[in-house]
């Protein structure tokens, strides 16, 4: 009898521990397939969230925790609203979540967040996998899907004043027909215009206007400036909608500085992924048209008085060449250097560059000059003096001043050569102060000449623009084709055009003689194709 | 019996006057042309950055040989030698050859049709290094270099040595001035005559 108990009770015990020993070790049970359903509404926007259920079976077990993981993709892609932007602003076409494995659970309910990043179209259940060190495909039987509605268009009309005299401001009246529906929440949408009257000259840009729910009329303003070139302007009204002010500031932005109110261009990318917000089509007149008469009381000089020797020239072309080397130097420093260094970079320049103003006024004092000029030269050393202040003064808070500097910043990234860069108001109304002691220098060193802008174009454009005087060596231009070099002195000028995979081009052209103030170069690629 | 200064300037109002008047006509036009750079200017020589003082200067001299005359007429008791308005009047017309001379060989025009204008310039007779040494440039004429180089003041300083440029400007201002004195000091002879003849008719 007491044999059978210590059998039993041995035999309990091994019993108990294989049975220990299976708990330890879990047999692994993936799942075979997935059902996938679909929760609620099917017709979503920005803001909602898509509900579905996942149902394994088997049930996932023996995992010990890990996660699962799924992917929806656009599976018919609406039409795209803005085929001309540069930026993907219809979104996404994928999307995925993850929720955590529990074993044994074969019912999950779960939820996809619907945001602007994801494009408009049928949106369908493609993948799920689960696991903890690897994640495994488990094949989907059901159909969870939903639609995501495009925002509908906006239709605007135009009244335009037809024409404004220059120096003046013009206003633009917007009438919206219905403010569009399915904006997600918190995104704003604004209208935004540039008016151009050739390739060649600066836009002249229109305030932006914020679009609200119970208004139907806005005003878009915007001023020239005197000198303007004539005749008719032209642009295009654009919307754009944006989160103002960003949700999420841009990982290189200074604390406490804000853009300027309004979205940027449509077709630059929002400063995170989390500000992106779509906008709607716009439909209806869109082209702005003005016809600029000459200012009221404008002035031209017809000549000028020759205050400058040519010593004096010499120095002034001098300064202004290292001025624009310097220029381009900064803004390559700025591309790549961080906010904190960009401010003393900004700061330190200015300040360099205030100093050497201070030498070459002393310097062209030296070269002599009539007493009775003295006047005059001091105001046109004090005029650059001052534009340096006003940038000095922009630095602390680039945000205050953003739109007081609008034009001339536009102009300035221009005269850079690279507009794919783009600095901030501080940075370019540093450049900008720079760029205007260049363009006085330049001015008054070739005082007492016949001088004249040449536009030079290319095939294809964005060539590199050098050019010379016989006997000389090239000097590269500012800024790239098509666009305009100014202030040239009447002479022969060779022009050199470059351009990557594209053989230099060059060309004479002779300002003594030819009466059409362009050159045009067709460049033909590497290896003879044309 | 002298002449009055006042007198003697007065009968500058007669022909004689306004014969040594028309001396100065060049000179005053090409005051008047304006900015130098931008019309061709062919009454006064082409001096660069020193064309105003020198056409002041010529002015003045031109002026000033009105009084020299009065004060050799005076001084020389009233008679004055024959010869003197002739030997002026050659020297005239020898200053007025060499200075044919000297626009030949440093004054250029140089022709700007885009413009509907032309640029005179006055050059040097020497180049500089940057010209001598550069195959470009070595080998082109004076005319062809402010051509391509363009006609300003600045380029010719660039092509000619300051010295030559100097010379040859020193030397047209020279001939041209005295072209003119000589002009006028003749007329002035004749107003002193003149006067002094009335002078003497009339007491």
């Amino acid at each position: 009898m007491l044999r059978l108990r210590v059998a039993v009770v041995g035999l309990s015990w091994i019993m108990s521990l294989v049975a220990a020993g299976q708990q330890l070790e879990p047999r692994l049970v993936a799942p075979n397939t997935v059902s996938a359903s679909a929760g609620g509404s099917e017709r979503l926007v920005s803001g909602q969230e898509f509900g579905f259920q996942l149902r394994f079976d088997p049930p996932p077990r023996g995992y010990g925790g890990g996660e699962i993981n799924y992917r929806f993709e656009n599976v018919h892609p609406a039409p795209k609203q803005n085929p001309n932007a540069l930026f993907v602003s219809d979104g996404w076409g994928a999307e995925s979540g993850r929720a955590e494995l529990h074993d044994g659970q074969a019912i999950y309910n779960l939820s996809l967040p619907i945001s602007d990043m994801m494009s408009p179209g049928t949106w369908k259940l493609v993948g799920v996998t689960l696991g903890k060190a690897v994640q495994r495909p488990v094949p989907i039987s059901g159909d969870a899907t939903f639609e995501i509605r495009p925002v509908p268009p906006v239709v605007i009309h135009i009244q335009a004043p037809g024409s404004v005299r220059a120096g003046q401001r013009f206003t633009f009246k917007i009438t919206l027909d219905e403010y569009p529906r399915g904006i997600a929440p918190g995104c704003e949408l604004w209208l935004s215009g540039k008016l151009r009257a050739s390739q060649l000259t600066p836009d002249v840009p229109v305030s932006a206007v914020e679009l609200k729910p119970d208004q139907h009329l806005y005003e878009m303003s915007g001023s020239f400036d005197p000198d303007v070139p004539l005749g008719t302007w032209q642009g295009e009204v654009n919307i754009s909608a944006c989160h103002w002010p960003p949700r999420f500031p841009a990982p290189n932005s200074a604390p406490g500085n804000l853009p300027a109110p309004g979205c940027p261009s449509p077709n630059t990318p929002p400063p995170t992924i989390q500000d992106f917000c779509r906008s709607p089509q716009l439909r209806g007149d869109l082209q702005l048209r003005l016809n600029v008469e000459p200012a009221v009381g404008l002035v031209t000089p017809t000549s000028v008085a020759v205050l400058v020797n040519p010593s004096q020239a010499d120095l002034l072309r001098d300064e202004a060449k290292r001025l624009k080397a310097k220029a381009q130097h900064i803004r390559q420093q700025l591309s790549s250097e961080s906010v904190a260094a960009n401010q003393v970079l900004l700061r330190n320049s200015v300040q360099e560059a205030m100093s050497e103003l201070g030498k070459t006024e002393d310097a062209y004092k030296g070269m002599g000059g009539e007493p009775s000029y003295a006047k005059a030269i001091n105001a046109f050393f004090d005029d650059i003096r001052v534009n340096y202040g006003e940038a000095i003064k922009n630095l602390p808070n680039d945000s205050a001043t953003a739109r007081r500097t609008g034009p001339r910043l536009e102009r300035v990234s221009a005269a850079l050569g690279d507009p794919s860069i783009h600095l901030n108001p501080a940075s370019e109304a540093v450049l900008g102060s720079i760029l205007h002691n260049v363009k006085a220098y330049n001015v008054v060193a070739s005082a007492g000449k016949l001088t004249f802008d040449l536009e030079v174009y290319s095939v294809p454009e964005g060539a590199t623009i050098s050019y010379r005087l016989l006997g000389d060596a090239y000097e590269t231009a500012p800024r790239v084709t098509d666009s305009k070099i100014e202030n040239l002195p009447i002479a022969v000028w060779y022009i050199r055009l470059q351009k990557t995979g594209y053989r230099d081009w060059e060309g004479r052209y002779d300002a003594t003689t030819e009466t059409e103030r362009s050159i045009k170069g067709t460049l033909r690629r590497r290896g003879g194709a044309r | 019996m002298t002449v009055p200064i006042g007198k003697y300037y007065k009968t500058f109002r007669g022909v004689h006057g306004i014969l040594g008047g028309l001396s100065f006509i060049p000179a005053v036009i090409g005051a008047v042309m304006g900015d130098k750079s931008k019309n061709p200017n062919y009454f006064y020589p082409p001096l660069g950055d020193v064309s105003l003082i020198a056409l002041i200067g010529t002015l003045a001299f031109g002026i000033l040989s009105t009084y020299i005359v009065f004060v050799y007429c005076e001084s020389s008791q009233r008679r004055l030698h024959p010869v003197a308005p002739v030997v002026l009047y050659f020297a005239a017309a020898v200053g007025f050859c060499v200075l044919i001379g000297l626009y030949i060989e440093f004054v250029k025009v140089v022709p700007i049709s885009s413009e509907k204008t032309e640029v005179t310039v006055s050059t040097g007779y020497d180049r500089t290094a940057f010209v001598s040494s550069s195959r470009d440039l070595a080998n082109l004429s004076d005319s062809e270099l402010l051509h391509v180089r363009g006609p300003w003041e600045d380029q010719i300083q660039k092509l000619w040595t300051l010295n030559s440029i100097a010379v040859a400007r020193v030397s047209l201002w020279i001939f041209y001035t005295c072209v003119l004195v000589c002009l006028v000091s003749i007329s002035s002879f004749g107003v002193y005559q003149h006067a002094a003849a009335s002078g003497a008719a009339g007491g």
